[in-house]
């Protein structure tokens, strides 16, 4: 196997569980059900990606709405998943038309939040999805409207009768990623952080693994 | 600049930084003992004492200090140091006076002794598995140092003058609390000043050279603990012509040790992160854990295998640490058995392969690594990695672990016990292995009983406060109720003064 592929099957983990919901309404924090993670007592961290790309409830696709979840087995992980969570609020303080581009930018600093060695595959994800998304946005920019933002956080808007197609876009684009990441980091069940504290079967209290 | 660079991102990562990083406690039972009753006075080991003495509260140990000790008040001190020594991190003894062995057993002769002959002199000195006892409890490092080989007041021709270390648990029978005999294996160094039957040099000056040597030694800063004893070895060889080689017995942990210097910081750095801090020795010494990786080592094997496995590090490499604890497993290194088995069930340098891991768990469990039966047990009780669930298994495996003070393992025990589900133990016994596992510095059950007391029934919240009464840890009511100065209590108990 790859040093890359190992390096990302390793210490850091990134667990994505794609769920398939086929609504038109989503509640705003939908919990992550996936089944094996479950067992191995992964804990969650749900940056509402397609919250962030669709804005409210009431303009909400018929389609699936792919989910992030992240491990937090360690600071590398948690440093990613801080910046996707702190660009989600962001993006959807944004009006609509401004998100997918803002949705570029969280993954470009994602991208830069993955330094480390064993992180190439996923940096290069990110990076990927950043792209992609910035050329999304592009083909269809409103170019009468102003940029927004400063620096890194500089956002674009794109046309107003093309929010919802750019949004199924941009979805289908991170589940892309989310699927390059998932393969590369391997099975579920190959996680390091493996549960340390578990309720003790037919009892309430806990035990502990060494 | 990479080193600090590697420091820094350790302990801000890991979630320290230098005002949060809990201090370690270090503590020190200084002896020394010149002049005798009746067996032979010695010159310099008053002096010896007073220099280690200084030497350690320099390098931020708790010293208690005593000249010329009668056998009484040893036995005393012994104590208070090994009540002191179980919330330690370091507990370090050392003794300059003279010592004898005697049908496989050292002793440490007071200054009170009065017999005439070798055995009646055992019977009045301490013998150093009461030593061993008293340092044993201490949470990470464990050293014993036994400047002790001067002249032997009762040498003749027919004895046997080897100087044998019992580092053997199971040659000390079992203690009274029904816990297991010391076992130097989880970190604990006993170091003599000279070879077994060979006499150590009082020295021409104020000092003996076997002393200067530790002292100056002891304060080298960024010095990994291992690497140190080494030093001092060839420090004696050096000063005395080589006519005098200090020994060590027992072994240290595969977690990396600095007693001086920046890189102490990196011993309070909490499981997963001090392993890796190997990568934070200095090339030299690096250089030296290979060479003594080439020779079998298997501490060093260990060492250059953990600096590979963290991937911050620019000599990330998985496969080759794999490579290396399978050489320090095969060796019969229960860690490396037991950290192998671990990379098996991860799947980190190695596919995943849950038998090979199993297989491994279990080596290091008939080794006695108190992790792996801990861990053995954990799975057979919950029933993973495709083990049949199994309580009555578990169970025995969570008592011998318990039994080798694991701290997880006494907690582990203790619930089941007030479950009701161990057969024969009540709820003072579930309450002595909570106090144990607090004493221990399991910060898990004192976090679990200050915030979720109610998991333990009555009874065993009662008998805890009694026991904690016992030790003079708690002088509230005895009410089975767990209010603040219960908790407060439960934390002075673990260690924590306020």
């Amino acid at each position: 196997m790859s040093k890359i592929n190992q390096g990302l099957q390793k210490i850091a983990p990134v667990t994505i569980a794609v769920a398939m919901t086929v609504t038109s309404v989503l509640p705003a924090q939908a919990a992550v059900q996936v089944a094996s993670d479950r067992e191995m007592g992964i804990t969650t961290a749900v940056p509402e990606t397609y919250a962030m790309l669709l804005g409210p409830r009431s303009t909400l696709p018929t389609v699936m709405i792919p989910e992030f979840e992240l491990v937090f087995s360690d600071s590398a992980t948690s440093q990613i998943t801080r910046v996707l969570k702190g660009a989600t609020r962001e993006c959807r303080a944004l009006a609509s038309e401004y998100r997918a581009s803002c949705a570029a930018a969280a993954f470009k600093r994602a991208a830069s939040a993955a330094s480390r060695p064993d992180y190439r595959a996923a940096r290069s994800a990110l990076n990927k999805a950043s792209r992609d998304l910035s050329r999304l946005v592009s083909r269809n920019a409103d170019r009468s409207a102003p940029t927004i933002g400063s620096g890194r956080k500089k956002y674009k808007a794109v046309k107003k009768a093309a929010v919802r197609a750019v949004a199924k876009q941009a979805i289908s684009i991170i589940s892309e990623t989310q699927t390059k990441l998932l393969r590369s980091s391997g099975s579920v069940k190959r996680k390091t952080h493996y549960k340390r504290i578990a309720q003790a079967v037919g009892s309430t209290k806990v035990i502990f693994r060494s | 600049m990479v080193r600090a660079a590697f420091l820094f991102v350790v302990l801000v990562l890991a979630g320290l930084t230098a005002t949060e990083a809990a201090a370690e406690k270090r503590v020190a039972l200084v002896i020394g003992i010149a002049d005798y009753s009746t067996v032979p006075k010695l010159k310099n080991t008053i002096n010896d004492s007073r220099l280690i003495a200084d030497t350690l509260r320099g390098l931020d140990f708790e010293v208690t200090n005593f000249a010329d000790i009668g056998k009484a008040d040893l036995r005393v001190a012994i104590d208070r140091f090994a009540f002191v020594a179980e919330t330690a991190d370091v507990a370090l003894v050392y003794y300059a006076g003279h010592g004898m062995e005697l049908g496989g057993q050292n002793f440490l002769i007071p200054t009170d002794a009065t017999a005439s002959n070798r055995s009646d002199v055992a019977s009045q000195s301490i013998s150093l598995d009461e030593v061993l006892r008293a340092v044993d409890k201490a949470r990470q490092l464990r050293i014993v140092v036994l400047d002790s080989c001067r002249n032997d007041p009762f040498s003749s021709p027919d004895d046997k003058s080897l100087t044998v270390v019992n580092i053997d648990p199971g040659s000390s029978g079992t203690r009274s609390d029904g816990l297991a005999p010391p076992s130097p294996d989880r970190g604990t160094l006993v170091a003599f000043a000279a070879e077994a039957g060979k006499v150590a040099l009082d020295g021409a000056g104020n000092n003996s050279p076997f002393a200067i040597a530790l002292a100056n030694t002891l304060k080298t800063p960024d010095l990994e603990i291992g690497l140190m004893f080494r030093r001092v070895r060839d420090s004696v060889l050096q000063r005395t012509g080589n006519s005098q080689e200090p020994h060590t017995y027992g072994s240290l942990s595969g977690n990396p040790y600095f007693l001086a210097g920046r890189s102490a910081e990196i011993n309070v750095l909490d499981k997963a992160d001090r392993k890796n801090a190997w990568a934070v020795l200095r090339p030299d010494q690096e250089e030296q854990l290979l060479a003594l990786a080439q020779d079998g080592d298997t501490r060093a094997l260990k060492g250059l295998a953990y600096m590979r496995l963290d991937p911050k590090e620019k000599r990330y490499n998985p496969e080759e640490s794999v490579a290396l604890l399978k050489k320090a497993a095969a060796a019969g290194d229960a860690e490396a058995q037991f950290e192998l088995a671990r990379l098996y069930e991860r799947g980190i340098g190695v596919p995943q392969d849950i038998e090979k891991a199993l297989e491994h768990y279990w080596k290091a469990a008939d080794n006695d690594f108190a992790d792996a039966v801990n861990d053995l047990g954990f799975l057979h009780f919950q029933g993973g990695l495709g083990i049949v669930r199994d309580q009555k298994k578990a169970i025995g495996l969570f008592e011998k672990a318990a039994a080798l003070r694991h701290p997880e393992a006494m907690f582990n025990l203790a619930a089941l016990i007030d479950d009701g589900i161990v057969p024969g133990k009540s709820a003072e016994d579930s309450a002595r292995y909570l106090y144990e596992s607090l004493r221990s510095g399991n910060e898990d059950v004192l976090k679990q009983l200050s915030d979720n007391p109610r998991m333990f029934k009555e009874r065993t919240r009662l008998a805890l406060q009694k026991r904690l009464a016992d030790q003079q840890l708690y002088s509230g009511s005895l009410d089975g109720q767990f209010g603040p100065q219960t908790k407060r209590s439960l934390r002075r108990a673990y260690g924590i003064e306020e």
